[in-house]
Formats: structure tokens, sequence, C-alpha cells
């Protein structure tokens, strides 16, 4: 029985087309500390199909402070290896393996390494290494997390080639409700409805759906050739149109009318990100989102508008009356979904791939037609050596003159990745605790991080990251496992996000400083 | 043996052991004397050991906190085990406290870290239990308990000197998650904003009224909440339906369905019965581990001053790309809790005292449950038990007017009268004053 099921609770929000996606999915992890054993936790217990972790360390008594998916008795075994076990320990559906490898040394394996993954995650990478990975995934067209977490702060990036979701369920929806443009089957109802002859109790219960479509009527009526209400002026003489039609102020779905008024103004429009979808549809790839986002667009051609979503939201109305109207939209969406089905059909025989795109994914297109949209992510090289502000890039003097911006924090991890590719540890690592013990990594650090400011053409001052590069120095390497498991919480929600296709992904850094509770998403 | 325990925390220690340019340099002491404070003398309760439990309680023991109580009532169940990763198939029906306390001690012994569990409500724990810890963190998932908790340690707060006694503060450090969204907040008694200063920004519980689920339902929902409280008491007067006998629940499902048919309504399943009579709220493992960890976090910080503490609210929305915001939310003049406890309404003349009750219970800042009120004359209306409720009940339909025109006056308009319901473990003082309107 599905409810007994343990999977319930997130069924509820990506269903079970999302939970096959999960069970499908095959994570590759490079790295096995905190940072990694959080992340993997989380994707363990909602069901992943399978994980590999990818690390030659030995587990250290610093391990057993901050892992949690160890044990005393893993003390000098192979880290991946324990913590493999005490993962898998959580839940029977998933398999996992582990490799004794470094990641420098998965990385230089190339393609070969990497290609039976379906998404790889890389702990506390530095930059080349990072680059080279972001490459072999984009020829792989493999999606890449990296995640660093040091101390109190942290930060996360997502590299995509191209990532495609119809099912972004946004948080709030204006609908598909075709009331300033109605089809023939609606406009049929609407002007079946009789007001006049109504009674009290059946005029409170015209859903507003009907009361709109009648008072955009009698406004264009009198508003000789305006197709839509545009002016406040317009738009008061509309809702006075709606007030004039009830009979009591107790009426609800009146009431509802005044509030979703906007709808019966609001031009049908095709949103910009659907029309982006839409203008790549002739170069882009074989899959099956292509194939109907094709047909959409043939569609669209023909008809001008996107396939109905077909819901209804609830409003107040007689039984007899919702349920007819929810027909009238249903059967009109399931006439637009067997036109794209059969524009589907064409596709694929042109393409030579037959029958490939299933109908329950055809038909969840043309539910969320309005929220399809393609995500694309700044490659690492690019991010590497920085766009200017008109190409796209981020304006660092402007990031670092605001108090609320955490970009500083980009600049000082940037610069601890340098040190440690200088250096082979992180900065701050091997010293004792007083301020003199630290002064020689501060000044290095300082340094570094002059020059990864001047590869921006920024004109700030590195003072401007001083306390940042000072409190990077003060965590010498340390991870903080709450640290840790706020990022590994963030990267498996992404993970999720990425392999059910559901949502949408974070584009493309996300800075955690875990001091003041903040967190923020830039584009790098 | 000391050595070896500072290895195990090395990186705890080391964060504890070094200056930080944003730690507040009169309150964090870098060293030996913060790690033994630690490690020695705190102690941190942590309310709840479900999907936030859990994690708190892990993280708690990984930052280095040794000596843990959880206390939470409920038991095991299957739909637990997508994110309460301290259980397992096998302890479906066992206590929640005390499995997870288990799991902790055995997997993290060495760590030094004891947890002991409290199988119970936290109202059946008094104020000399409170008192012993330095920390609260609560993963809570319902309001009524939170809201208690809140107010607990507010009244524990000794201002017998006039101002708040420093020593008596307990902070209170809070998080809930729902599906991809989150937050977290820290509260220290009587200098943040406190739980009920945010009481009208959680969103008022779904009810379908009664008049549609009756005579115009439209949604699978309503036919589900129909059959729920309306057929079932037909079927079995006076008999509670229980939400977790399957027996139950398959009732309320096929009747359901059935009247969905004959309405013609669509989209009645036994996932979505369960969904509608459990009120359930979809719970996914990510979210709880990052708002947790946040609040670990804070409880570091709070406890060691090796940063700034979070200031005062963070609220995390992970479904589009990833937003959040930070906030001090601000303190409320006239909260009932923090705020004074004196609550002031003017109502309408004609207006009857059932008005007036259902004021205290609908209104978003104050959302009492069944209040009763009494005056310096004494009771205006008791709700328990039963026979003085049956005493008072025909004042309900009397309008403020009378009431205090009555002989003698039941009250004074403006008198401070006492409120007490369920929701609130204090008493409330309102006033209540006289409009014409």
């Amino acid at each position: 029985m599905a409810t007994s099921d343990k999977y319930d609770r997130q069924l509820r929000l990506w269903g079970a087309h999302g939970q096959r996606a999960l069970m499908d999915a095959k994570v590759c992890m490079l790295g096995s500390s905190a940072i990694a054993t959080e992340a993997l936790k989380n994707l363990v217990l909602p069901g992943i199909g399978q994980f590999t972790i990818v690390d030659s360390a030995k587990v250290e008594a610093a391990d057993l402070g901050h892992n949690f998916f160890l044990e005393e008795s893993d003390l000098g075994k192979l880290r991946s290896e324990a913590a493999c076990k005490w993962l898998l320990e959580m839940n029977p559906d998933v398999q996992g393996a582990h490799i004794d490898q470094d990641s420098a040394k998965a990385v230089g394996q190339g393609k070969e390494f990497f290609r039976h993954f379906s998404i790889v995650i890389a702990c506390q990478l530095t930059e080349t290494l990072a680059s080279q990975l972001g490459r072999l995934c984009e020829e792989l067209q493999i999606p890449l997390i990296l995640v660093t977490s040091l101390g109190f702060v942290g930060k996360i990036r997502l590299f995509v080639a191209e990532h495609s979701v119809c099912e972004t369920k946004p948080d709030s929806e204006f609908g598909d409700l075709r009331l300033t443009d109605p089809f023939p089957e609606l406009r049929r109802f609407a002007d079946s409805i009789d007001f006049a002859s109504l009674n009290d109790t059946e005029h409170a219960h015209v859903p507003y759906v009907v009361i709109l479509i009648r008072a955009l009527d009698s406004w264009r009526k009198r508003s000789e050739g305006r197709t839509l209400p545009k002016t406040s002026a317009e738009k008061d003489e509309f809702k006075d149109i709606v007030s004039k039609m009830r009979r009591s102020p107790q009426e609800a779905n009146f009431d509802e009318a005044l509030a979703n008024a906007y709808k019966a103004w609001m031009p049908y429009v095709i949103p910009d990100a659907v029309q982006q979808v839409l203008s790549r549809v002739a170069s882009a790839s074989k899959s099956d989102f292509w194939i109907v986002a094709r047909a959409v667009s043939q569609f669209v051609r023909d008809c001008g508008k996107l396939p109905l979503a077909g819901t209804l939201p609830d409003m107040t109305a007689s039984t007899d009356m919702f349920i007819k109207l929810q027909e009238i939209y249903s059967s009109r969406a399931d006439g637009d979904f067997a036109a794209i089905t059969a524009h589907v059909a064409t596709i694929q025989k042109e393409l030579g791939v037959d029958g490939s795109t299933p109908g329950e994914f055809v038909k969840r297109f043309c539910q969320n037609a309005l929220n399809c949209e393609v995500f694309r992510f700044r490659s690492l090289e690019e991010e590497f050596r920085p766009p200017s502000v008109e190409e796209g890039g981020v304006d660092l003097d402007e990031e670092l003159q605001d108090d609320d911006s955490l970009v500083a924090w980009y600049i000082a991890l940037r610069a601890a990745d340098r040190f440690r590719e200088d250096q082979n540890h992180w900065p701050g690592e091997l010293c004792g605790d007083g301020a003199s013990d630290l002064a020689g990594d501060m000044a290095t650090l300082t340094g570094l991080a002059t020059k990864v400011l001047s590869s921006y053409k920024a004109s700030v001052s590195v003072d401007s990251v001083t306390k940042m590069v000072e409190e990077v120095v003060r965590y010498g390497g340390c991870e903080l496992h709450t640290t840790s498991s706020v990022l590994g919480g963030i990267v498996s929600q992404e993970v999720v996000k990425l392999v059910t296709k559901q949502y949408s992904p974070l584009c493309n850094t996300l800075l955690f400083d875990g001091l003041q509770g903040k967190m923020q998403v830039v584009e790098m | 043996m000391p050595e070896v325990r500072s290895q195990l925390h090395g990186h705890v220690f080391r964060v504890l052991s070094r200056k930080s340019p944003f730690a507040d340099p009169d309150a964090f002491d870098p060293g030996a004397e913060t790690i033994s404070y630690l490690r020695e003398s705190c102690k941190v309760l942590v309310i709840g050991a479900g999907g936030l439990g859990c994690e708190i309680l892990k993280d708690l023991a990984l930052s280095g906190f040794p000596d843990i109580h959880v206390i939470d009532m409920d038991t095991i169940d299957v739909t637990n085990l997508n994110r309460q990763f301290l259980f397992r198939q096998a302890d479906v029906g066992k206590p929640k406290a005390e499995v997870a306390a288990a799991f902790i001690n055995r997997r993290l012994g060495h760590l030094g870290t004891k947890v002991i569990p409290h199988v119970g409500k936290i109202q059946d724990f008094d104020e000399t239990f409170y008192r012993k810890f330095n920390l609260l963190i609560a993963g809570l998932d319902n309001i009524s308990a939170r809201r208690w908790m809140n107010a607990t340690l507010h009244d524990m707060v000794d201002r017998t000197s006039g101002e708040p006694d420093p020593s008596t503060i307990i902070p209170l450090i809070d998080g809930g998650t729902e599906g991809f969204k989150g937050q977290a907040r820290v509260i220290i008694p009587t200098m943040t904003s406190c739980f009920d200063c945010s009481l009208d920004a959680f969103p008022p519980q779904v009810n379908y009224p009664l008049c549609t689920i009756a005579e115009t339902p439209r949604l699978p929902e309503h036919c589900i909440e129909y059959a729920l409280v309306v057929m079932w008491e037909q079927r079995f007067p006076g008999q509670k339906m229980n939400a977790d006998s399957v027996a139950d629940m398959q009732w309320v499902y096929e009747t359901a369905k059935d009247r969905a048919e004959t309405f013609g309504i669509q989209g009645v399943t036994y996932q979505l019965t369960m969904g509608v009579v459990k009120r359930i709220i979809p719970a996914i493992a990510s979210t709880n581990a990052l708002i947790s960890a946040a609040l670990v976090s804070e409880a570091l910080k709070v406890s060691t001053y090796c940063g700034p503490v979070l200031n005062s609210y963070m609220m995390y929305m992970g479904q589009t790309g990833v937003y959040t915001h930070t906030f001090p939310y601000q303190k409320k003049d006239d909260c009932m809790v923090c705020g004074g406890a004196k609550l002031t309404l003017t109502r309408p003349r004609n207006s009857t005292l059932q008005e007036l009750l259902d004021c205290l219970g609908a209104s978003p800042s104050h959302q009492l449950s069944r209040p009763s009120v009494s005056s310096t004359s004494g009771i205006v209306f008791m709700q328990n038990p039963k026979p003085i409720r049956q005493q008072h009940e025909y004042k309900l339909k009397m309008t403020l007017d009378e009431l205090t025109k009555a002989d003698p006056p039941v009250f004074a308009p403006g008198e401070d009268l006492t409120v007490t319901d369920p929701m609130l473990p204090t008493k409330l003082t309102l006033q209540v004053f006289l409009s014409d309107g």
C-alpha cells in the first residue's frame, strides 16, 4: 500500500516519477569527510539508486569528532570504505561502493572514470582540478556540484552544460484560465449563464471565471474597440462593472472575482523563459525534453498559444458549475495534448527515434508548458578568468562595498584555494594559535587575495576582504560539522532537483556565512 | 586520554582557540577556559526527536557538546524513516527519544557524549527541570508546543529586581521545515523578539467551511473532510476516529470516495485521504539537515561567543534556486508573552460574550484555543470542568453591555480580567472597553 510507504512524505513533493528518477541516479562523490557523508546521508535516506565514494584518506582521530558515519573501531582504516558501510546501514534500498583513490587521480583518469555516473559531487577541490573536472563533466553532459566547507563559511558551485526542466513548480502561479480570449467551449459556457434568472443561492455560486469573462464583455462593449483595461481608470471601470453585477456584499464569489480581476486584464503572453526554450529547439538535442519542446513550438506556431494546462483552481461555485467548468478546461487540455502527441510522432519519425518519448512525459510537459525553462551555467574556466560586468560578470566593486553581500568570502576562499595549490595545506593549518604564529600565513593569503581581486577589473582594495582573510587563517582548514551539514543539506536538495528534473537549480554559486546565518546566491 | 580527546575535537577546538575579527572581543575568550565550559559545564535540552531532533542530536555531539537531554512523546512510524536517520524499520513503534539517544550514545560514545532521553510531553516537566539547562533547541512540528515552551522560558526570567536577571535567561533556538522550506531563529527571552511576536506570520491552518463541504463540495479534499467530520459522527456517534487505525482510515477513504462519485468529483485516493485527515506536511531529509545544522551552529556561538549570533531570524526557500532572508525579527510591543502580557480590546457594546471569546481565538496574533475569563467579582466564563461550564453558558449569548450592567456586574469595563488558555502556560491580563460602534 502506497501510504505505509517510508517514502510517503517526499512522494508528496516529487511524485512517483520523481522517485523513479532518484532511484535510477548514480552519484559519484569525490571525498569522504563530513561534507561528503552529510550530503550522502540526505540522498541515501530518500532512496538514491547508487553512490560511489572516491577517497584514499585513512580515518584519523579528528575525523571521529566531526564525521557521523565513522566509528571508533574504524580508526586507521580506509575512510571511504568505512563511510560507505555506515551510510548503507541506513537504507537497504540503496547500493554503495568505494574506490581507494584521491580526487586528483580520479580526475586524471579522464572521462572513462566518470562516464557511468549521472551526477558528480566534489568536496574541497582546488581551482585547477575543478576546471579539469568541469571540462570532463561538460563533455559527458553530467551535472557537477563543487563544495567547500571551512570553519563557519562555505561555498557551493553548480555546473551543468544545460539543464532543462518542465516541472519548475514555481511558488506562485498565475495559472492559465484564458479569460481574455476564451476558447469556444468556455465561451459557450460563459454565455449560457443567465444571471437574471438565477435565484440568490445560485447567483452567489457562479464561479469567478464566468463573472470575469462576462464583465470583460460588458467593458469591451462600452469601450469602443479597446480590448483590455490598461490604465488604472480603465481597471477601476472594469472592477466597477463586476461590483455592479453582485446582488449582496455577502457573495463570496464576487469577492473572488474582484481579487482575481487582474487575470482579466493581463494579456496572454508566453513567458520569457518559455520563449527561450522555444527559440532553441532547432539546434537542440534529441532528448525527450527537446523533442516535446519542438512539438510545442510547432503547436505555438499554429495556434499562437501554449497547450492548455487544464487545471482549475478551487473557487466558490456550486458543485455542478465547478465540475462542468473543470471538464471544459480538462477536455480542451486533452485536445491540445493530442495535437502535441501527433507532432511528437512526426518529429520522432524525422529524427529516426520512433516512440522513444513516453506519453506520460508529453502529458507532463503540456501541463507545465507555461513554466518550462532551460538553465545554462558559466563554465569554471570562464569563472576563473572572470568576464567583465558588460559580459555579464559580477560587479565586484558594488558587491564588496555592500555590507549585505557575501562576495568578500568568495574572494577569501579563492585565495585559500590558491594557497593550497601552492603549499599543499590550508592557510593557518600548521601554525600555533597566537596572532604572531598566524602572521606569516596571513601575509601570504592577503597577497593571494590581492591577486584574485586583480583578475577582476575592479578598483576596490584588498582592505575590504581583510577580515575575511583573517578569519580564513583562523580556521586553519578546520571543518565544522554544522557548516558541513548545512552545505550537505543544500547540496542534496540540488541533487534531488537535478536528477528528478523538477524545481529550479541554484545558478551558479551559493555562499554561506554561518557567522551571521546568511546565504547569498550569485552568478560568478 | 586528554590528548586523544583534544584530537577528536580538533576541528572545533581550533575555532575555539583562536581570535576572530568577527567575535565580540569582550565576550569571547579563546582557549582552555571556553573549551572547558563547553566540555564540562554546558547542558543542552533538545525538544523533539523527530526530523529536526535526530539531526540536532548528531550536530550537538559532533560540535563538542557532551551533556545532552532530549524530550519527545512520540513513537516511531514507518513514514519517519525517509529522514529520521537514527531509526530503522525494526524500531517502528518504539519511543523516539529512547531510540535516538541510544543510537547517538552507541555511535558517538567515544566522544564522551551522553544523551539522556525523556519520553513525555513538554508540559509534564516543570521549571525546576528546565532551569537545569543552559540552552534549549526546539525542533517541533506544531505551533502550540512552541508557544508553550517560549512562554515558559519567558516566565522563568526573574524580574524581582526590576530588570531581568541575566542568570535566569535561557536562550531558545527554534527551527521548523516544510518541504524545501525552513526557518531558524534565536530567541533570547526579554532581549529579542519571541515566538508569539511572530504568531501572525504563520499561515492559518487550512479549514474547510462546513457549508462548502456539506452543500457545494468541489474538491476531493472537501469530500474527505465531510466524511471525517460529519459522516463519521453519524455512523459512529461519540466514537473518535483513530487516524492511526488502518480500518478507520479505510472507512473514511471509502465513504469519501462514494460521496465524491455522487457529485462527479475525481481524485479521492487513500494517499490524499491520509494527507487530509492527518494534516500531513511533506518533509525531506535535506531541509531538516540544513535547518538543524543552522540551529546548532547558533548553539555553539551562543554558548562560547566564538562568533556573532544570528540576528534573529533566517528563512530558507529551496524550490526556486535558493532564496534566503536573514533579518532581525521585530519585538512586538503588545506581544502577550514578552510585551508585558496585557491585552486591551475595544468591543461593540451590543456584541456578545461568545463573540469576545471567538475574537480571542480567531485573532492571528492571539490564537487562543479555549479561553476562560475571570474578573475580580468572579468567573466570567469557564471552559472546564463541564458542570461549571454549564453554569456559565447562559452568559455566552448576553451582550457585553448587559454583562457590565447586570446586578451585580459580571465585570466592569476596563478592569483587569484574567484569561487562561491551554495554549499558554501563564495567565494573561485582558482589559475590555466598550464602544457604541
